[in-house]
């Protein structure tokens, strides 16, 4: 397999298309980095908050 | 394998290590497939460049309706077996599908303006997978406005077996209205019309969409158990 493009500006300006190509590419890579980002900070924050609510716990059933 | 999935703790046990073998993968697969699609595809004969879109809109087309029919089988697992799996697949699995349904009709709509002359219309494939990004909406609404029980989720399962209704008019939609949306160029009788330099980085960047989702799922599950788990305990506490 060969690349399609002679240069990198000709990549870069798909054919003319540049803002298309680029618009589509550029924001699925935005949504799915989003859904990424949202998946970590969730699972973090209710893995941590389970665990501190299981420390409350074991520290109410020893006193 | 199957057993582990309808049991939250050994769900927890399971996908402590698929979750990153998923994700390992997903990067893999990913990476492969963008510049596959990107650098090495040839340009479409008749519509140039702008037939990268393609790559991303496909594939986001297929996990739409995808992660539909995954909350319905998770709906339906809940309310014949009652596996409280089920129900969470179901619940973390609309946010993300709305997501790749928002996706996949902003990526047609940014191809359709230079290959139609139109960003929108009322054809019917365009519309009901506008039909099915409001099923999507709707469904978490009514999660979101109800208390978490076990009538909710009851609710919420119905509701997304209704809408069900709506994937074999997205699939026939162009047949039936045979508008302006193309019709099957890849399930099809009589094999893929599409030609393999096209078609198999289209695959490849079909798999990878699909790891992805897996993983977003997974880790998503994960947080959900958790936080049921931690809802419970918190109530436990407080009385």
């Amino acid at each position: 397999m060969i690349p399609q493009f002679a240069s990198f500006a000709e990549f870069l300006a798909m054919g003319g298309y540049a803002g298309f190509v680029w618009g589509a590419w550029g924001l699925s890579a935005a949504v799915i980095a989003g859904l990424i980002l949202r998946a970590r900070v969730t699972g973090r924050n209710q893995k941590a908050r389970l665990e501190a609510l299981r420390q409350e716990k074991d520290a109410g059933t020893t006193s | 394998m199957i057993s582990g999935f309808a049991n939250p703790q050994r769900f927890l046990g399971l996908s402590n290590w698929l979750l990153p073998i998923t994700s390992v993968l997903a990067v893999i697969v990913s990476a492969f497939g963008v510049v596959w699609s990107l650098l090495y595809a040839p340009a479409d004969y008749q519509q140039g460049e702008t037939a990268r879109i393609m790559y991303i809109h496909v594939p986001s087309a297929w996990i739409a309706v995808g992660a539909y029919s995954g909350m319905a089988i998770g709906s339906i697992s809940y309310l014949v077996w009652g596996h409280a799996l089920g129900d969470i697949a179901a619940k973390v699995m609309a946010p993300i599908g709305a997501a790749f349904t928002a996706l996949c009709l902003a990526t047609g709509s940014i191809w359709g303006r230079p290959t139609w002359g139109t960003w929108w219309e009322w054809d019917g494939r365009l519309t009901s997978v506008l039909v099915l990004f409001f099923l999507y909406l709707g469904y978490m609404a009514l999660r979101s406005a109800l208390d978490e029980t076990s009538k909710a989720s009851k609710a919420a399962a119905i509701l997304c077996l209704v809408g069900t209704i709506n994937i074999p008019i997205i699939r026939f939609s162009v047949e039936w209205w045979n508008t302006l949306h193309q019709k099957a160029s890849i399930i099809r009788e009589g094999g893929p019309s599409l030609d393999p330099s096209l078609l198999h980085p289209l695959l490849v960047m079909g798999v990878a969409y699909l790891l992805i989702f897996a993983a977003l799922t997974l880790a998503a599950m994960r947080a959900e158990i958790w936080k049921r788990s931690a809802d419970a305990l918190q109530a436990r506490l407080q009385s």
